[in-house]
């Protein structure tokens, strides 16, 4: 045990203390995942290493967050997001990416259906029945496409309103939008009306007296 | 005319169009032709493949509303209904519900955006590892902690034993075989009585037999007779086919 402690922070040269070695396996976890890991489960993979604690691995995190920031200068970056953690690209080799991958092709939506995965995540657990309500038209078509591609799942039934199915936001749509969780997305308010549109509308709608 | 470019806009929705129309368009409530807006709709529901009802009454709804503000405008002054919501009631219904889509339509476009500028971030896939040890995400939604939850699993699985089946006995029989039986039974002695032979076997093995007895009487080689229902079953070998009837089960 000892032996392996030592063997790794060697390599990372004089100076370097034992902690490190947290660090190195947060590293490696962290790229051969492939998607964000929570706290615990990091934990759990380091636990070969003897007893670690939960500040240690997240103040680690952190490091490797300073370390490889978001759109900083390395080409890839350590966040916080989804409820874990992971390691991926850096948005700004998005034009080089683009040689190895169709990166446009990760996110392909219909107006339709973003209007749908908005509906979804301000307010879930959603009916299908409030979807069609808000959105003044039947969403079965749009809601199929985002259970295929795994944004959003069924959550639960409705406990009144003959047991409906409600709808919910996977994690992969937390990692696609780049969010840490639910209280990332901008606020509902923000895309209030603004009361100059709302005024142009009531005008035309007759509440407002017409100039004519 | 200038509508017909906003017809095609119709497949969006009745939101989309009437927000459209309203605001986007610069029309008058006065200059829409309403009857353009549900012919254009009514064409756009003929040429799907199914009649989607609930689009279709949202849509009767709202053109009804949008009809019954346009009333208004035209005659201010004109004699409320008596039943229903006022014109008033009607418009406020729809504006609400034009803001309220409005806003979705807004959160949309952030999400649209939010999605490109992420597009560039790329999770390498694992193509090498093995097999994944990690539980998928979405099962452990609502589990505060994953290694509690693995070692709470760890825990039950070395409690699990193999489940005692002693009780449970190989119990072998199939209608070929009860044919066989049957048929040896049948040679020693006719009519033979079902109760008497299998009265006393098991519920499966009964049942089994009554299918082997319904095979030999469409073959012609038994004669069966039960004078209740559920009362004893007499049978009887038809010998006057000969041996030939012996196809050897």
């Amino acid at each position: 045990m000892t032996a392996d402690k030592n063997a790794p922070s060697e390599a990372f040269g004089e100076g370097q203390v034992a902690g490190d070695i947290t660090k190195h396996d947060l590293e490696a976890l962290l790229f051969a995942a492939g998607r964000p890991v929570e706290i615990e489960s990091l934990m759990g993979c380091l636990r070969g290493r003897g007893e670690v604690q939960a500040d240690v691995v997240l103040q680690n995190l952190r490091e490797l967050e300073r370390e490889f920031p978001i759109d900083g200068p390395r080409g890839f970056e350590v966040v916080e997001v989804a409820g874990g953690w992971c390691m991926r690209t850096n948005r700004n080799a998005e034009p080089v990416l683009s040689g190895l991958f169709d990166t446009a092709e990760t996110l392909r939506l219909s107006p339709a259906a973003y209007e749908t995965l908005a509906v979804i995540a301000y307010l879930q657990p959603v009916s299908r029945r409030k979807i069609t309500e808000i959105r003044g038209v039947n969403s079965d078509s749009p809601l199929r496409t985002l259970v295929e591609r795994d944004l959003i799942v069924e959550v639960g039934r409705a406990e009144q309103t003959g047991q409906a199915v409600l709808y919910g936001t996977t994690s992969r749509f937390l990692i696609l939008f780049g969010l840490r969780t639910l209280a990332d997305l901008p606020p509902l308010e923000s895309f209030e009306v603004p009361a100059e549109e709302r005024a142009e509308l009531l005008r035309r709608l007759g509440t407002l007296s017409a100039p004519d | 005319m200038r509508l017909i470019d906003v017809e095609l806009d119709v497949y969006q929705g009745p939101f989309d169009l009437l927000f459209t129309l309203v605001l986007k368009d610069e029309v008058d409530i006065l200059e829409i032709p309403v009857f353009d807006v549900i012919l254009a709709y009514v064409e756009h529901v003929a040429a799907g493949d199914d009649a989607d009802w609930e689009s279709l009454s949202e849509f009767l709804v709202l053109i009804s509303s949008l009809l019954q503000v346009k009333v208004r405008r035209l005659l201010p002054g004109s004699i409320p209904l008596e039943d229903g919501p006022s014109a008033d009631e009607a418009r406020d219904v729809l504006v609400e519900r034009i803001l309220a889509y409005q806003q979705c339509r807004r959160a949309a476009a952030h999400l649209a955006a939010q999605a490109a500028a992420e597009a560039g971030r790329l999770l390498r896939p694992p193509d090498r590892a093995g097999r994944v040890v990690l539980a998928p995400d979405e099962s452990l939604q609502g589990i505060e902690s994953t290694a509690t939850l693995v070692d709470n699993l760890l825990v039950v699985w070395a409690r699990s034993r193999r489940p005692d089946t002693t009780h449970l006995a190989g119990l072998r029989v199939e209608v070929k075989r009860q044919i066989g039986l049957l048929r040896r039974l049948l040679r020693g002695r006719t009519p033979l009585s079902f109760n008497e032979e299998f009265g006393n076997s098991e519920p499966l093995v009964q049942a089994v037999t009554v299918l082997a007895l319904l095979n030999l009487i469409s073959k012609g080689e038994v004669k069966v007779r039960q004078r209740r229902p559920f009362g004893d079953i007499t049978i009887e070998a038809v010998a006057a086919r000969g041996e030939g009837t012996d196809d050897g089960g």
